[in-house]
């Protein structure tokens, strides 16, 4: 396990610098929380981290793969793709497959991206939506699921890849205390499992029960928050 | 229930204040139908003078107005269809071609003849299997339909392949699809005459007759007072002369017995119809129907693969050379939605003949297909667009490629959200199908024209036809609506 770096990462939009210079590393089993105020870029910093959005310096670093920001188009999608098979996604939306099952929605990645005979991987795939808490929704339709169920099946299919690093676009945003606390739980015991947890939150208890270190993106630069 | 139908006649008897001489007479005009289509040395425009009509019929015609003291206007009509509408009063006579037939004589009044014609047997030369009219069974022998040509073929046993121009059939003969041409000789003359092909016989012969509604007595002796004096005068011959018309055959014209004619009974009740629902024209409708639904079938596949590759060729790309795929498909699309698929089937099947020489089915289905996959590409393009983006961006974080991403995610929701359009999109093009029979193709709406001027009836050929186009898109039209509903229930 080897967790994820970043060198010198810059990202602006047209003449707005988004932010620059952030280098970071996150150890596998850690938690790393970013915070700060609405509309700094916090979600962009994140997708930057595996290619979703294109950052314009810098270089990200999982292991052995990483995405330079100076790469041809064709060769950043290559290396985003090989990063991408190590580090998972969860949105703030969770954009499950609305027309595929639970189930199916957490075997997509092993089975179509990993090529892995479907047989092989409906046990673990049930094993996931069980460590998430909604084994008994595997064959719902996503929007037959509420918000935290959707969310938890989100988590599973990121999970389904044995992603070294999750990132998390405002996990807690629609959860209630009860909730919230369950997802830390859930979260706390993959870092035992050493994966490396980036989340973007609002909520500063919620980071602190993770146990992260906790930062913010201000005025373009990523520093260490006073909580 | 067939002899109920076959007895079922549709009759209005119209009380008409004035005969259609007494009609003539007070407007002035003698409205005479015809068809434009036909051509030299019938009917035609003027090559020099756009607009202006030329043809020993027009002649002929203004002749015959000056002999009544009027003047003549002609009025356009298909061909085929010359006696339906001469019967609903569309014009006062039919003057293009009308042979006399005993069946015609039956249902209309005819004057007496001014033309002798032979029926002409054309074929390739060297095809050794054409020789007379016995031997044309089984063969696929083009003419024109409800001529008198076109009967002789069906009692002959030829596989009839109709035409609406007198060109197409030889350009059709020459490309060998089809085995020979069968049409009167002014035609066979004109339009016959080209290289690998040959005349193999004349095989009947018969004349040219006015056609006037039924009962017009007065109308009929009318006209041939007028005939009589146009040929003692000389001016009838002079006229078959000017057009390279009059041969030997001609001189017999004043003897020729008048064909046995409505003319003479002078009640004026409508015809009975006489269409009769035989197992056979049942046979003959649903083998229309059936290559209706072949023809929207294969075409709608068509549509659908093409429709897909103009539609992904459409999507937004930072490559050039998808750029240029993305203006060449919307070229495509702006080319086949905004011409009419009549222009393209005839571009398809006559104006490409002689570089490529597609069988009418096959030209049909794809000049249907090359036309709907337009609107297909254009459906499958706003279903892409409905695509959540979202979903999109979760399969990228999955480490999905493109192409995957497009097959497991893009396609299955654009499918979803573009069933309800392609359904209905198959319904128009079971009816936009009956185009194709411009190019020679017998599929549901022809075979009921056919049967319909035939048989004297539109009431029960029509309720036929529309009865098989609505079994075979109403099923489709429910499809339509469960498609909707699970779309609006996924929402």
């Amino acid at each position: 396990m080897s967790g994820l770096q970043t060198l010198s990462l810059g990202k602006s939009f047209a003449e707005r610098v988004i932010f620059e210079e952030v280098s970071i590393a996150v150890a596998a089993g850690e938690a790393f929380a970013l915070m700060g105020p609405s509309g700094a870029g916090k979600s962009t910093f994140l997708r930057c981290l595996n290619g979703l959005e294109r950052a314009d310096h810098g270089t990200v670093v999982v292991g052995g793969a990483r995405i330079e920001a100076d790469l041809s188009p064709a060769a950043f999608a290559a290396a985003a793709r090989i990063v991408r098979g190590r580090v998972g996604f969860v949105f703030q939306g969770h954009h499950l497959f609305s027309h595929r099952s639970v189930l199916d929605n957490v075997l997509e990645g092993p089975v179509h991206v990993r090529r892995v005979p479907r047989e092989q991987c409906v046990g673990r795939a049930l094993a996931l939506l069980e460590k998430v808490g909604i084994a008994h929704r595997a064959d719902a339709l996503p929007r037959q699921l509420s918000h935290g169920e959707q969310q938890r099946a989100a988590i599973a299919r990121a999970l389904a890849m044995d992603p070294e690093v999750l990132l998390l676009d405002e996990p807690t945003s629609a959860l209630d205390a009860d909730r919230t606390e369950l997802l830390s739980q859930l979260l706390r015991d993959l870092r035992k499992d050493g994966v490396a947890l980036i989340t973007v939150t609002h909520d500063p208890r919620f980071a602190l029960s993770l146990g992260a270190r906790v930062y913010q993106l201000i005025e373009r630069h990523v520093v260490p928050a006073e909580l | 229930m067939a002899a109920l139908l076959t007895s079922a006649a549709v009759s209005c008897v119209r009380p008409t204040a004035h005969t259609a001489l007494e009609q003539v007479q007070r407007s002035g005009v003698l409205r005479w139908g015809a068809d434009l289509q036909g051509g030299e040395p019938y009917v035609f425009e003027d090559p020099q003078q756009a607009g202006r009509l030329v043809g020993f019929e027009v002649e002929i015609a203004d002749a015959l107005a000056r002999e009544l003291g009027v003047r003549a206007e002609m009025v356009q009509n298909d061909w085929t269809t010359l006696v339906p509408s001469l019967e609903r009063s569309s014009f006062d006579i039919v003057l293009n071609g009308l042979e006399a037939t005993a069946a015609r004589g039956e249902r209309i009044a005819l004057s007496r003849p001014y033309y002798l014609f032979a029926e002409r047997l054309s074929a390739r030369a060297g095809d050794a299997r054409v020789k007379d009219l016995a031997s044309l069974r089984g063969l696929r022998v083009g003419s024109l339909p409800n001529s008198l040509a076109w009967d002789m073929l069906a009692t002959a046993g030829a596989e009839q392949v109709p035409y609406e121009g007198v060109e197409e059939p030889y350009e059709d003969l020459v490309q060998g699809r089809i085995d020979a041409v069968l049409l009167d000789d002014i035609i066979a003359e004109r339009y016959g005459n080209k290289p690998g092909l040959h005349v193999v016989a004349d095989v009947g012969q018969g004349s040219y007759v006015v056609g006037i509604r039924r009962g017009e007595a007065e109308l009929v002796r009318a006209l041939d007072g007028a005939f009589d004096r146009l040929e003692r005068s000389g001016e009838l011959r002079s006229i078959l002369e000017r057009w390279q018309l009059y041969n030997e055959r001609q001189s017999g014209l004043a003897s020729v017995a008048r064909p046995p004619s409505a003319a003479t009974e002078l009640h004026t009740a409508p015809p009975h119809a006489t269409f009769a629902l035989t197992p056979h024209q049942l046979g003959l409708f649903l083998r229309g129907a059936l290559v209706t639904l072949a023809i929207s079938s294969a075409s709608m596949l068509l549509a659908v693969l093409i429709g897909l590759l103009l539609a992904l060729a459409r999507q937004p790309s930072p490559h050039l050379l998808q750029r240029w795929l993305a203006r060449f498909a919307t070229l495509y699309v702006e080319v086949f939605r905004g011409t009419p698929v009549l222009l393209q089937l005839y571009v398809l099947y006559y104006g490409l003949a002689s570089v490529v020489s597609l069988d009418a089915f096959t030209a049909a289905t794809l000049g249907l297909g090359l036309n709907y996959a337009a609107y297909e590409a254009e459906i499958y393009r706003a279903g892409i667009q409905a695509v959540p983006h979202g979903e999109i961006e979760a399969a990228r974080a999955l480490g999905m490629s493109g192409v995957l991403t497009l097959r497991r995610v893009i396609l299955p929701h654009a499918v979803r959200f573009s069933l309800p359009g392609m359904a209905n999109d198959f319904i128009s093009l079971l009816k936009d199908s009956s185009l194709v029979s411009v190019i020679t193709v017998i599929e549901l709406t022809k075979r009921m024209t056919i049967a319909a001027v035939d048989g004297r009836s539109w009431f029960i050929p029509g309720v036929l036809c529309a009865s098989l186009y609505l079994a075979m898109s109403y099923p489709l039209s429910r499809l339509a609506r469960h498609f909707e509903a699970r779309l609006g229930g996924a929402k």
